[in-house]
């Protein structure tokens, strides 16, 4: 059985009373452990909404989610806090940084509900902070950071506490290429190490060495090879 | 380890917005200074004595009449003071009086229970037919010593609906220092004689105040009463609860007043701490999607409020300190004392005890916490992608 298994998910948001967008229609998939995975479609085809469903921060209006053998929609708000904790780690599409904040503190504040000390947080950030190419940054604000850079401590912030999961929006659209490059290829180094990559991209250019690709129109899954 | 983390999280959070810190601090001090400036000040009053002749009685002895406090025989005083465990039982007089149309508290003393007053006071001690008065009723009346003052002491008869008083005229001997104490303001003190004499009470007193050994109070009490049925005895001198009974009237007023103003002040918080609103919504997202759990977020805005109301009450402790012991409570003792217009002809008392500071920090929490701790949590408990919409 995968790792992390949907059935029948569906989500859909009410504008209004007679408004209902449906974001994901009926989507079933399944994620073997330590594989990377690629969630490709157009704008607005419910890529960032099947990520956050995955990554235990958006509830599925129906359907099932399992992770390992647990099923997501009925553990408690404590019990998805150490799952979140324990084993995801999430690169939001708009990287989500704590504003005025410096790079360092943003990657570390993860370590904290695990009783990190200070000066292990820092240690450890200032670490990942250097595995993706930001060591000379780790005292600026998000303010002072372009969006390349704010990605990259996004990044750092995802896999500071070394989750089995790592979930990724829109990875590389920020980026140019050789940067993309440097973070696929950290990519590549985690899966190695046995953790479960899921990706989305709207085009799949530069995401090539990956397990699956899952296309999604309109909210429904066209495409699973 | 995890809880000093997140302490100096919150510290870090509210110098990452500095504006609105101090925002929030400088609306609690505003809010909260004039009450505690008011507490401290009833506290004070509640605290200080007549003056220092009359400090430190144990127990007032009066005897009961129509059901109420009345005079009681001048010789009681030897017997109560031949009862083992007594230091000490002074006879009394003292009454209500107006003097022109203003109200004042006239006190008759042995002669050698006065002479303490001697040192908190400018010109003499009251001889037959003198005074010592106190300084707001000095100023209001333009004595001096050595000046005149007519007292009206007695009701003899109506004619047509108004009364007919009987004046009678002391010569002014001192005058209490300004910095003595409230009560002492608008007192007159007089020898227990010529009190005796006004009121034609010969043989009576009003009270016996009685000084006690140090813990046998209630033995001591037991005793007297057991001397006579129709004795009523009470821990607290007649002029205090006259004083006092004032004083709380008017400290109800500005209680309820108060109520009033700190449940306006929660919305007014909560519009001030809401500027950040939508960011501090963002931040506790983004805490959430990163693996702190929804107690962990709480107990860090609990600790923001923590060192917000510490900061806020001791600032606002501070300045009423100020206000009191600088400005002499200006503006604000009108509340209480309506005869005064500007600046008060004596000390303010006041008292800044463990119990003001408390409350100051109590009541600052409240109100930063009524607001903020429930918003926090309905966003904590919220699925993180929905709030970082
Ligand atoms: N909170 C919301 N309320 C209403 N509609 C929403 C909400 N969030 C998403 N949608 C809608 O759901 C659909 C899928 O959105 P989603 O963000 O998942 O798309 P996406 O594939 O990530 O797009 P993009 O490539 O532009 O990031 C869109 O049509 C969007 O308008
Ligand atoms: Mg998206």
């Amino acid at each position: 059985m995968s790792y992390i298994r949907c059935e029948k998910i569906c989500k859909s948001f009410r504008l209004s009373r007679h408004e209902v967008i449906e974001a994901l229609r009926d989507v079933s998939l399944g994620i073997e452990r330590g594989s990377m995975v690629l969630i490709t479609g157009p704008s607005g085809s419910g890529k960032t909404t099947l990520l956050s469903i995955l990554g235990t921060i958006e509830r599925p209006s129906k359907g099932r989610l399992f992770i390992g053998d647990r099923e997501v929609n009925r553990l408690s708000d404590s019990a998805i806090t150490r799952l979140r904790r324990s084993t995801i780690g999430i690169v939001f599409q708009e990287f989500n940084l704590i504003p005025r904040l410096s790079a360092w503190e943003n990657v570390s504040y993860p370590l904290v509900p695990l009783g990190v000390g200070h000066r292990e947080r820092r240690r450890r950030a200032l670490e990942v902070l250097e595995l993706v190419g930001l060591s000379n940054r780790c005292h600026h604000t998000p303010e002072q950071l372009s969006g390349g850079e704010k990605q990259r401590v996004a990044i750092a912030r995802a896999i500071i506490h070394e989750p089995e999961i790592l979930l990724l929006d829109e990875p590389t659209s920020n980026i140019d290429r050789e940067t993309a490059l440097l973070v696929l290829k950290l990519l590549t180094e985690m899966k190695t190490s046995g953790r479960t990559i899921i990706l989305s991209s709207h085009d799949g250019d530069l995401i090539t060495e990956v397990d699956r690709t899952f296309r999604l129109e309109e909210g429904k899954l066209v495409d699973g090879s | 380890m995890k809880h000093l983390e997140i302490l100096l999280i919150s510290m870090k959070n509210l110098l990452r917005h500095p504006s609105r810190t101090t925002i929030v601090v400088f609306c609690l001090v505003v809010i909260l200074t004039p009450f505690i400036t008011a507490l401290a000040m009833l506290e004070g009053v509640r605290g200080d004595a007549l003056v220092s002749v009359e400090e430190g009685a144990d127990l007032y002895v009066t005897m009961d009449m129509y059901g109420r406090n009345g005079i009681i025989p001048q010789e009681v005083a030897d017997e109560i003071e031949s009862i083992d465990g007594v230091r000490k039982a002074v006879p009394r007089v003292i009454s209500r009086i107006y003097v022109e149309g203003k109200l004042a508290v006239l006190l008759g003393l042995p002669r050698e229970e006065i002479q303490t007053a001697g040192k908190i006071m400018e010109g003499a001690l009251p001889s037959e037919g003198e005074v010592v008065v106190g300084r707001g009723l000095a100023q209001a009346l333009q004595l001096k010593v050595g000046s005149n003052l007519s007292l009206g002491v007695r009701v003899i008869a109506i004619v047509q609906h108004s009364p007919q008083i009987m004046k009678r005229v002391f010569r002014v001997s001192g005058i209490f220092h300004p910095d003595t104490s409230i009560w002492s303001s608008d007192l007159i003190l007089i020898s227990l004689q010529d009190a005796i004499d006004i009121y034609e009470m010969e043989g009576f007193v009003s009270d016996i105040a009685v000084f006690v050994e140090p813990g046998r109070v209630t033995e001591v009490a037991e005793k007297i009463q057991q001397m006579n049925a129709y004795f009523r005895i009470q821990s607290k001198s007649l002029t205090r609860q006259y004083v006092k009974r004032a004083y709380s009237r008017k400290g109800g007023v500005f209680t309820l007043l108060y109520i009033f103003a700190l449940v306006l002040a929660i919305p007014v918080m909560a519009l001030v701490s809401g500027v950040g609103l939508r960011e501090r919504k963002r931040e506790v997202g983004i805490l959430k999607a990163t693996g702190w759990s929804t107690e962990e977020v709480l107990q860090m805005v609990l600790y923001e409020n923590c060192i917000i109301a510490l900061l806020a009450s001791s600032i606002s402790v501070l300045t009423s300190y100020i206000w009191l012991k600088v400005l002499n409570g200006a503006f604000l003792i009108q509340v209480f004392i309506a005869e005064i217009t500007h600046i008060a002809p004596f000390r303010i008392p006041s008292r800044f005890g463990f119990d003001t500071m408390f409350l100051a920090l109590t009541v600052c929490l409240g109100v930063t916490l009524v607001g903020s701790l429930y918003t926090t949590w309905r966003t904590a408990v919220t699925p993180p992608q929905e709030v970082l919409r």
